[in-house]
């Protein structure tokens, strides 16, 4: 084996090595999302499904490298308002507990899944045109801030789910635009 | 000729996760990686070949901090320099690369003589200093500059102050003249 086959082997492994780290380190991060989902909401098989699927999301973007881990950890981000929003509202407005909070969610709820995803669907929006890849920026981010808030808002109903992916996509639209405009 | 515009883009695609860039890179970057240690290392061509191999390895599993905006030759390079500087601590750490006697040209033949007695009478007293004091005078002498590096200077000066009183004081002893 010449030094040159043993040196591209070498560097092969590490570039492999590093984006296998960068995938646990998504899937640990939904694991961290998960746990705090399921301590401040009710659980149902719905928030597994989309833990699960918010897992997959974080492994591969990771894995992949590039925009779409730079877009999935801002989306992860971008997302932790929603997660965060009913269990405030819940606290505030039912006294920390919401039994029909699933079937007939609050309006407050609803609206406020809306708004918390649309601000941060305007950021990172805005965001993702500062990125050499905008495109695959935006995807990942819209993406995993729509799973991330669904384990928040999710569990207000499929009105909160909503909530956040029209908040998300119409944020993200308007963020993007007066960048562009901007530049 | 390097053509620095190629590999940036090489290294851009793959450090947004483009896997085909990574085998153009490294059959590009290798080579340079080689040179450079070499001549970083004074010709020691073996651990030129580590150094660069190593610094390469380190590169492509950090490629994602690779700032576009940055010249991707002199960001590899900057691997291989630390690479090469911390080979080159732990060779003076090891010995491994004695004060090397190189006599000046144009001496006769019993100047020369004489002239290499003195290195190696030095080279014995030195070898029975304190390893700390023989550390920081080896550094001086050569162009190790890990030691300096790591000490402030006021206490590189101080250090390299006491060592050399202390070498001074036991070739006085043996040798009775300085």
């Amino acid at each position: 084996m010449t030094p040159s086959s043993s040196g591209l082997r070498a560097v092969r492994a590490a570039y492999g090595r590093a984006h296998l780290v960068a995938g646990a380190r998504g899937v640990a991060i939904a694991g961290a999302l998960s746990v705090l989902a399921v301590g401040l909401h009710r659980t149902t098989d719905a928030t597994w499904l989309v833990a699960g699927i918010l897992a997959i999301t974080l492994g591969v973007l990771g894995w992949r490298g590039g925009p779409s881990r730079r877009g999935s950890l801002a989306g992860v981000l971008a997302g932790v308002p929603p997660l965060l929003a009913p269990g405030l509202v819940t606290l505030l407005s039912h006294g920390g507990h919401c039994p029909s909070c699933a079937t007939a969610p609050s309006l407050a709820c609803v609206l406020l899944c809306f708004g918390t995803s649309a601000l941060v669907g305007a950021a990172v929006g805005h965001h993702a045109t500062r990125d050499a890849s905008p495109r695959r920026f935006a995807l990942a981010a819209i993406a995993t801030a729509a799973l991330t808030g669904a384990l928040g808002c999710g569990t207000t109903g499929v009105g909160g789910a909503i909530g956040v992916g029209i908040g998300l996509v119409a944020g993200g639209l308007t963020g993007w635009v007066t960048a562009e405009r901007a530049i | 000729m390097v053509d620095r515009a190629q590999l940036t883009a090489w290294m851009t695609a793959a450090a947004d996760g483009d896997r085909a860039a990574v085998d153009p890179l490294f059959h590009a970057l290798s080579p340079l990686a080689v040179a450079y240690a070499t001549r970083m290392l004074g010709g020691d061509r073996a651990l030129a070949e580590d150094c660069a191999q190593d610094a390469l390895v380190g590169l492509f599993g950090q490629l994602e901090r690779f700032d576009r905006a940055r010249d991707a030759l002199t960001w590899a390079l900057t691997h291989v320099t630390w690479q090469c500087r911390t080979a080159r601590r732990r060779r003076t750490r090891r010995a491994e690369a004695p004060l090397a006697y190189a006599p000046e040209p144009g001496l006769d033949g019993r100047t020369l003589a004489e002239e290499r007695d003195l290195v190696r009478a030095a080279l014995a007293e030195l070898a029975l200093l304190e390893p700390r004091d023989a550390e920081v005078i080896a550094a001086a002498l050569t162009d190790a500059d890990a030691l300096r590096d790591a000490l402030a200077p006021a206490t590189y000066r101080k250090r390299l102050e006491r060592a050399l009183t202390r070498l001074r004081s036991a070739w006085r002893a043996r040798h009775d003249a300085v």
